[in-house]
């Protein structure tokens, strides 16, 4: 795979930045509410599963750009 | 957490990821009601049909830095505006404050730096310099830039160190700082002069049943009691060397043992310090640690003497002649000798004063009721002095008695607690100790250094 160009590289770490800011965000609304509103819970939780698969493929790129 | 407030706050809130969205959106939904978008085209269209107080824009949307044009169209209708964004280029931060965002929160961010911008914009609705100003009835430009700094500090969880003589005002200051934070808070005060060693630490951090000979039962620290609002420890410079250190431990990572216990006790306080004393001056003299001060340093607010800021005993002194029902005229050269005081009590003294000259008879106050009364406490200090026997016995002895006098007239008036007789007399540990090892050495006085 051939290595990222700066703006490239900007914006991977743009995205990771936004990743780990949802996943953040979800895991604390997760923590406040997941007695008191399952119904969010329910519909945040899949998403989260997600999210994590992006950021672990996110970090990978980023990983084997930075060793390129 | 930030509550709802009576008016509903109106909340714009546009974020092109779903998880972020959902998320931000039930976090908001406690203070206000939400309307959320994906677009930028929704956003302004939104904006067409509905009123909104607060905005949260995401720059990145469907393309890169659309987000910006969302600003602009915020801005131009007077919204408060919170840009979110994941990049880490200064260019784009200096676009958005350009364009007139109000606060630029930086991807990845958590619920507190959510909480701190909202705190903000609470804020912001009101004049908090103008009510500062008019809380301490100050024209004094110094002031008000330190007033400034005070408006500042209230929205971040840094330290706040009140600085300034005697009367000054700080604990009147630290209470309306608390005020501000939120009344429904805790405000525990602790005056750290007015506790002996050994106490201090228990009182501080709490201690478990046994801990210590008389800890009969366990019993919660201050630090813990101030959990969610300000623990307001004064007279600082007094709080002793050992503790300063296990303090600047508990105020970094906010948790810490109560004495006799295995379990950590975490609290979330804002500290809020005050001081008389040069600071500086005693770290350089190894009475205080420097790392110390310097993290009680996270927002230093010097409060200036009354006699410095000569315009403003004008609206103090009219302020308390107006306090009280029994109302008192001065005349113009009482108002002047006032004014030409040096108020070496500051506000506290000047207060004192007027309380004073309203219990006597007089409704029309003239220049001799306030010479005699400043003159008084003027004499008071003068009368000590016996020219004569200096004369004899050559100053620097003489000094050596008044010294030792005052040492013991006041330890015996503070139960022997020497910390108190040190803050009330303003004296280091060396020159304490010098004055009682003098005192002993002569036989006199029953000094016991507890």
């Amino acid at each position: 795979m051939s290595k990222l160009d700066n703006s490239q590289t900007e914006s991977l770490t743009h995205d990771i930045n936004s990743t780990l800011s949802s996943l953040l965000s979800a895991l604390e609304v997760i923590n406040d509410e997941w007695k008191t509103n399952p119904a969010l819970v329910d519909k945040i939780l899949p998403l989260t599963t997600l999210k994590l698969d992006l950021l672990q493929e996110q970090m990978r790129l980023y990983r084997n750009n930075s060793q390129n | 957490m930030i509550t709802m407030k009576e008016k509903l706050t109106h909340i714009l809130l546009v974020e092109d990821d779903l998880l972020a969205r959902l998320s931000l959106k039930s976090r908001l939904e406690y203070f206000g009601k939400v309307t959320d978008t994906e677009t930028a085209g929704d956003a302004i269209a939104q904006l067409e049909k509905n009123s909104f107080d607060l905005a949260f824009v995401d720059l990145d949307l469907e393309k890169e830095l659309v987000g910006l044009e969302v600003v602009k169209a915020l801005r131009a209708k007077n919204i408060h505006t919170i840009v979110l964004s994941g990049r880490e280029d200064d260019s784009v931060i200096t676009q958005a404050y350009q364009l007139g965002c109000n606060d630029y929160l930086s991807k990845p961010f958590t619920k507190t730096a959510i909480d701190s911008v909202l705190k903000k914009y609470e804020h912001s609705k009101t004049d908090l310099l103008g009510r500062l100003k008019e809380v301490l009835m100050t024209d004094d430009q110094d002031l008000k830039a330190q007033l400034k700094l005070i408006e500042q500090a209230i929205f971040g969880d840094h330290p706040i160190l009140l600085t300034g003589e005697t009367g000054t005002g700080k604990t009147f200051l630290a209470k309306y700082i608390h005020e501000l934070i939120g009344i429904n808070k805790p405000f525990i005060h602790l005056n750290c002069a007015e506790i002996s060693e050994s106490l201090i630490e228990s009182e501080l951090f709490g201690h478990e049943k046994g801990a210590f000979t008389g800890a009969l039962k366990s019993k919660k620290g201050l630090m813990e009691l101030a959990d969610g609002g300000i623990l307001f420890l004064d007279e600082i410079a007094t709080l002793p060397l050992g503790l300063q250190k296990k303090m600047l431990k508990a105020i970094e990572e906010k948790t810490f043992y109560p004495l006799g216990s295995e379990k950590t006790v975490t609290s979330n306080f804002r500290l809020v310090s005050a001081t008389c004393e040069n600071l500086q001056a005693k770290v350089r003299a190894g009475e205080f640690r420097e790392d110390f001060l310097y993290r009680l340093e996270g927002f230093n607010v010097y409060l200036k003497a009354l006699r410095e800021r000569k315009t403003d005993i004008d609206n103090l002194i009219n302020f308390f002649l107006k306090k009280n029902k029994r109302r008192i005229v001065l005349s113009s050269e009482a108002r002047a000798e006032l004014l030409n005081h040096t108020w070496p009590g500051n506000i506290r003294e000047l207060q004192k004063v007027i309380e004073v000259l309203r219990s006597n008879d007089k409704g029309i106050i003239d220049k001799s009721d306030v010479t005699s009364l400043l003159k008084g406490a003027i004499n008071s200090v003068k009368a000590q002095f016996n020219i004569e026997e200096i004369k004899v016995i050559g100053l620097g002895a003489y000094i050596e008695r008044v010294e030792a006098q005052i040492v013991e007239q006041v330890l015996a008036g503070n139960n022997d607690k020497v910390r108190k007789t040190l803050s009330d007399l303003k004296l280091s540990n060396n020159t304490f100790y010098r004055i009682v090892t003098n005192i002993k050495g002569k036989g006199g006085g029953n000094v016991e250094v507890r």
